[in-house]
């Protein structure tokens, strides 16, 4: 029986094997390559074959409609190939001369694997077979539809600049090097993916970023055994070191600025494309409650905003919890004036206080959902149902208490200050309020020193999740829990290699 | 391995914690006590319990008859702990007493000895040992029992009042921890203030809408005990002395009375009070010096009368011999007639010559009958309000 | 759990600050009756200077060499030898978690949950505390360090809000029933300091400056030791004699603004710095049976004593009788002086000796 039980638990949670494909070479007779090509694509519409002739030799032009510049491809490739005056007659010769002599522009490839040129077309690179040569030449003419640079819509800057990552990886790396004019920045490409061959650019500075990181970075993606990557929350815990925290050693950016600012003290950045967040290795606790804005705003300021930020996160974890705890089973930590009231409210509702906590915390989690999924000319439904259903109806009903109320409007606010830790927040709070209902002050303290112990254990990459604060770098205080001026915060780099155990 | 363990454990904790969930302890169910009262009956104490009504009856919203906003219950038993668990009979809650602000003993409990009655509340870890202590000029029941209004909390009234010190200098405030302090050391004396409530006949309106009866509390001197058994009682003309010789003064009137028989109305603050303690010749010494900051509030002179230096210096000698004159008289009251050290001098006796505390402590009101003291009083006028002051020519 | 990683100094001293803090505030009169409140303060002295007479021998190890702890000198003696110091040092931490953990339940029934059966808190307890364990002394030391941090924080606001309490009159003169009882509760109080057994079994695992790490941690206790008894007795009196957990008691008196019961604050460093206790216990004890049993079931060690804990927690010491067992100054007295004296100069005098025969060869 227990054999039995392992067996269909093993079959859940083993990873997928996905095999490993075999590699098809050019060949250097292009009807089989023709052959290949139309095996693979099928009757796809979007895919076009041009066949022309090359001093009586036969070439094949090989897009994808949607995703190439047809411009591009008529000026600086196909047109230039076939009006290309003393075209050799030897195919590789042909080869050669196309390559050095006749088309312009700047991005141009060969590969000798059919399957890599397949992929290559699907992203929108034109691709030339000639009938007698073993490999294809590949020309950049990409011409996709893609969305606009635009504000970072989950990371809003005050004094920062409104520009935010998109879903074009090349673009990406073009915001990148703007801001960044130094040859010591590096972009390699690595594809993950078995179905979506999706690319990952991994950026790191040269002079700053760990060997051993960029190095264990690329043998994590390589290693990845996924068939599709849409997303990077698809690669993220890959990248994660260890995945059983309800924190991650994985930040994510969609801002450009902060991605330069990360790669400046030695972390690894990887755009995927198709998606407009970046991900950031290692990425440290103190992280969440740094923005921007920090260093465009006065060290005074700055500072006041990260300790708001870092009682924000408290209060939105541990708060409801604690209210729980102490309506339950610590009356006495409250003062006289507002037991009576509360006594009185509490009195008028059915249902035990971690009941009612859990209730409209749940409540309010499904109307957020709601909010964030439902078509904009409808949202303001969601306010007002909101609005009457819980701040309300349900009290002048007795179900809830008014008291309840504050509690879960203040958590509610708090948690998006925060708002890159909103995950493990809205989890643990429930699990607070659950602790607080049945085990009180002591429980939840208890659950204070586990999550810590498991945040102090997390290492990614090898360095501590908790660093700067514990252990504590004196030389990072200056940027982690204080913000110094600029004075005396540009004399000397931060790196996080530094911190490593 | 590790999915099995993490099924086992979260089925033992399920099973383990679903007793917790219990709704036992929530406000709702609980009975908060606010003041807790205690005489002496034949079968042991009479415990009278106030605390705070909290039914859904009593909520306006409800359009419901109002309530009165405290209940109180009065329970004689064998002992106070069993007097409060029988409580939850009548009212099915369990009490809750870390909301208590007030214990007031009777008169004459307080007089046939508290002692026994103070371990439940050394116990009890909800109780606080910062709770306000008293003694009530009749019975604690009598005390609080008192209709002090209908949306009046009784027991608030009343901490507010044993709390007054710091405003006024006649109520002899005293927490819980002093006043065991005081019972439990040998030599000497506990003291705490006695509360009284004065009825007052009211008569607003015809029938329902007439209030009778408002009481109010007052405090009405200290009560001096020996060990815990209450001897004496210490009139409130000398709880002032009494307080800046504990370094408990807050703040404090008086009426200096001026050579031409002009009354001065006084208010002490920020009073220091430093004791060196000596033993000479076998009798303890103590050089008593007590710095005083005044207010000049009011004078018996019509107004506009200049109100010169030479008339402020007569204010401040005047208050120093009023302050000096409370402060001899409250010793010599408390030393000589009641044999009592409500203000400490024992331990700053022990401190001086512990070899003669050591030998002395068996008789120590012998001691307190043959000691020596001096007191110098200095006042400083601070200001005298905003009538026209003549400069010094 | 990795044997060989290293924490720093700060972190390492901060785990035996806030596991010596714990046993400061569970301090009970009952340890020391008839003693009267000033001679508290100078017991603390007399204390801290036998623990730092005590330590001594672990001066004497490191001095030489601190890249070998007092099991590895003990090994090169001779591994039976070896293997029966690690017994005692077994015992020594097993029995501080069990007590502690003991010390944890009486407070908890007697102060938090005095409705509640507390026998679910114990099991619950000790199973977050081998999880915490489990993850090693990286993690150990990093939240003991930000333990220590929220400790003090709490501590220091503790004593600024009840400042206005204290009274000077409150204590007795110095050594009034004479120096005998003084002496007997500093002895008491050294007693009950077991963490350079602690450093004798870790300091090779610590980077840093050690001798300014212990130093501070020697005197940073010191002064929490003077400055809550000092605190105790000013505010309490004679009241702090009368009570379980004084010192519980006096952060009752705190007061801020309409906020009164600020002792919840305190249960709250109480309880985190007992679970850090405990878990640092349960790790320094199966991370010894590594060493002289098997690494291979090094998981199962730290289970195994936390289990131990328990059932003896819900077997021997579940009532107010039984509790006087954890708190018995007999066990902790031979402990001590075994464990904490004895066990570290037998080890540096018999390792000195194999030295010195090996050169001879």
């Amino acid at each position: 029986m227990s054999k039995w039980f392992k067996k269909e638990v093993k079959k859940i949670t083993d990873p997928v094997d996905f095999g490993t494909a075999e590699k098809t070479p050019v060949s250097k007779n292009i009807t089989e390559n023709i052959i290949g090509l139309k095996s693979r694509f099928g009757n796809s519409f979007d895919i076009l074959y041009k066949e022309i002739s090359l001093k009586g030799n036969k070439a094949l032009f090989v897009m994808d409609d949607g995703m190439c510049n047809n411009m591009q491809v008529i000026c600086q490739v196909i047109g230039p190939v076939m009006f290309a005056p003393d075209m050799p007659k030897e195919p590789s010769k042909q080869a050669d001369y196309i390559r050095d002599r006749v088309t312009t522009g700047a991005d141009q490839s060969q590969t000798y694997d059919l399957d890599e040129a397949i992929t290559d077309v699907l992203s929108g690179l034109i691709v030339l077979f000639i009938d007698g040569v073993d490999f294809c030449l590949e020309f950049g003419v990409q011409g996709f539809p893609k969305r606009s640079i635009d504000d970072a819509q989950t990371e809003v800057q005050e004094r920062g600049s409104h520009e935010g990552f998109t879903e074009s990886f090349k673009d990406n790396v073009a915001l990148l090097r703007r801001r960044v004019r130094s040859p010591i920045m590096k972009c390699e490409t690595l594809t993950v993916g078995k179905t979506s061959k999706t690319r990952i650019c991994v950026c790191y500075m040269s002079d700053r970023a760990s060997p051993e990181t960029v190095d264990n970075v690329k043998a994590r993606l390589k290693k990845a055994k996924i068939d599709m990557v849409l997303g990077s929350g698809y690669i993220s815990p890959f990248l994660d070191t260890q995945n059983t925290s309800f924190f991650s050693g994985v930040g994510t950016t969609e801002r450009p600025d902060v991605a330069c600012a990360e790669m400046a003290e030695g972390r690894v950045v990887l755009l995927t494309d198709g998606t407009p967040f970046a991900l950031i290795v290692p990425y440290l606790f103190v992280e969440n409650f740094q923005s921007m804005d920090d260093y465009n705003y006065r060290p005074y300021y700055a500072v006041f905003i990260r300790a708001l930020k870092f009682i924000s996160f408290l209060i939105s974890v541990f708060f409801p919890g604690i209210y729980v705890a102490v309506c339950t089973f610590h009356q006495e930590v409250l003062p006289s004036s507002m037991l009576y009231d509360m006594a009185v409210q509490e009195s008028m509702t059915p249902f035990p206080v971690m009941v009612e906590a859990i209730f409209i915390h749940f409540l309010y989690e499904v109307m957020r959902e709601a909010g964030l999924r439902m078509p904009k000319a409808v949202g303001h439904a969601v306010s007002i149902v909101g609005a009457l259903v819980i701040g309300d109806a349900a009290v002048t009903a007795g179900l809830i208490a008014a008291p309840m109320i504050i509690v879960v409007a203040m958590t509610a606010i708090s948690s998006f200050v925060v708002s890159q830790l909103y995950q493990p927040v809205s989890v643990l709070r429930f699990l607070f309020m659950i602790i607080g209902g049945i085990t009180g002050f002591y429980g939840i303290v208890l659950g204070f020193g586990v999550l810590l112990v498991n945040i102090c254990a997390i290492n990614p990459y090898g360095v501590p999740y908790t660093s700067s604060i514990s252990p504590f770098t004196p030389g990072s205080v200056r940027d982690t829990v204080l913000r110094l001026g600029w004075r005396r915060l540009g004399r000397r780099e931060l790196n996080i290699g530094k911190m490593k155990r | 391995m590790k999915k099995i363990a993490a099924l086992f454990l979260t089925v033992v904790v399920i099973f383990t914690f679903s007793s917790c969930a219990s709704t036992d302890l929530e406000l709702k169910n609980r009975i908060i006590v606010e003041a807790i009262g205690i005489d002496y009956c034949d079968i042991g104490v009479r415990v009278t319990v106030q605390f705070l009504n909290t039914d859904q009856s009593s909520n306006p919203n409800n359009g419901g008859p109002p309530d009165d906003i405290v209940k109180n219950m009065t329970i004689d038993s064998q002992n106070i702990s069993s007097a409060i668990q029988s409580i939850s009979k009548s009212l099915g809650k369990l009490p809750m007493m870390s909301q208590n602000r007030v214990i007031i003993f009777g008169n004459e409990a307080a007089k046939a000895g508290v002692g026994e009655t103070l371990d439940y509340f050394v116990r009890n870890s909800d109780n606080r040992a910062t709770v306000y202590v008293a003694v009530a000029e009749d019975t604690a029941q009598q005390v609080l029992c008192a209709e002090m209004g209908q949306w009046v909390i009784p027991a608030k009234e009343l901490s507010n009042v044993l709390s007054s010190s710091k405003y006024n200098s006649v109520t002899a405030e005293r927490a819980f921890y002093q006043f065991v302090n005081g019972v439990t050391d040998k030599t000497a004396s506990a003291f705490l203030p006695i509360i009284a409530v004065e009825q007052k006949d009211k008569n607003d309106g015809e029938g329902e809408n007439s209030q009778k009866n408002d009481a109010e509390p007052v405090v009405r001197g200290a009560a001096l005990f020996n060990g815990d058994k209450m001897e004496n009682v210490l009139p409130q003309d000398n709880i002032p002395a009494l307080l800046m010789l504990c370094k408990d003064f807050g703040k404090g009137s008086l009426t200096a009375v001026l050579d031409d028989g002009t009354r001065v109305g006084v208010v002490l603050t920020k009073s220091k009070t430093k004791i060196k303690t000596s033993v000479v010749n076998g009798r303890p010494n103590f050089d008593i010096f007590v710095s005083c900051v005044a207010d000049c509030t009011e004078t018996s002179k019509i107004m506009n009368e200049t109100f010169t230096p030479e008339v402020a210096e007569n204010i401040k000698t005047a208050s120093e011999k009023a302050v000096r004159e409370n402060i001899d008289e409250t010793i010599k009251k408390c030393f000589i007639e009641f044999n009592k050290d409500p203000f400490g001098f024992d331990k700053r006796v022990k401190r001086a010559d512990a070899g003669y505390y050591k030998t002395e402590s068996g008789d120590w009101q012998s001691v307190l009958q043959k000691a020596q003291y001096s007191i110098t009083v200095t006042v400083k006028l601070r200001r005298a309000g905003d009538e026209n002051m003549v400069p010094h020519s | 759990m990795n044997l060989k990683a290293k924490i720093s100094s700060g972190q390492f001293f901060s785990l035996l600050l806030l596991s010596r803090f714990i046993s400061v505030l569970t301090y009970s009169p009952i340890y020391n009756a008839g003693l009267s409140s000033s001679d508290y303060l100078a017991a603390g002295i007399i204390g801290m200077a036998i623990v730092l007479f005590s330590c001594l021998p672990l001066l004497l190890i490191y001095k030489n060499n601190d890249s070998r702890s007092v099991l590895d000198i003990a090994y090169e003696v001779s591994p039976l030898y070896s293997k029966i110091i690690s017994v005692f040092y077994m015992l020594l931490f097993f029995f501080y978690a069990f007590s502690t953990l003991s010390r944890l339940d009486l407070f908890s029934g007697t102060v938090i949950f005095h409705e509640t059966d507390t026998k679910v808190f114990v099991v619950l307890s000790v199973l977050l505390a081998c999880y915490a364990a489990y993850l090693g002394l990286e993690a150990l030391g990093r939240a003991g360090a930000v333990s220590l941090l929220v400790f003090s924080v709490s501590f220091i606001f503790i004593i600024v809000t009840m400042l206005s309490k204290l009274d000077l009159n409150n204590f007795s003169p110095l050594f009034y029933d004479g120096p005998k009882e003084v002496i007997s509760a500093g002895w008491t109080m050294a007693a009950r300091t077991i963490e350079p057994a602690a450093a004798a079994v870790l300091l090779p695992r610590v980077s840093g400056n050690k001798k300014r790490g212990f130093f501070v941690w020697f005197f940073t206790l010191t002064a929490f030791l003077e400055i809550v008894f000092f605190f105790v007795f000013s505010g309490l009196g004679d009241y702090a004699m009368t009570q379980l957990f004084p010192i519980q008691s006096i952060a009752v008196l705190s007061e801020f603004s309409v906020f009164q019961r600020i002792d919840v604050i305190l249960t709250g460093v109480w309880i985190l710095s007992a679970f850090i206790k405990i878990s640092f216990m349960l790790y320094l004890s199966s991370y010894i049976a590594c060493r002289a049993v098997s690494v291979k079931y090094k998981k199962i060690y730290i289970f195994a004593f936390g289990a131990a804990a328990v059932i003896l927690q819900l077997l021997v010491s579940k009532n107010v009788t039984g509790f006087f067992i954890s708190t018995s100054s007999d066990v902790r007295n031979v402990l001590f002086l075994v464990v904490v004296v004895f066990i570290p100069l037998l080890t540096f005098l018999l390792g000195k000796f194999k030295r010195k025969e090996q050169r001879k060869i």
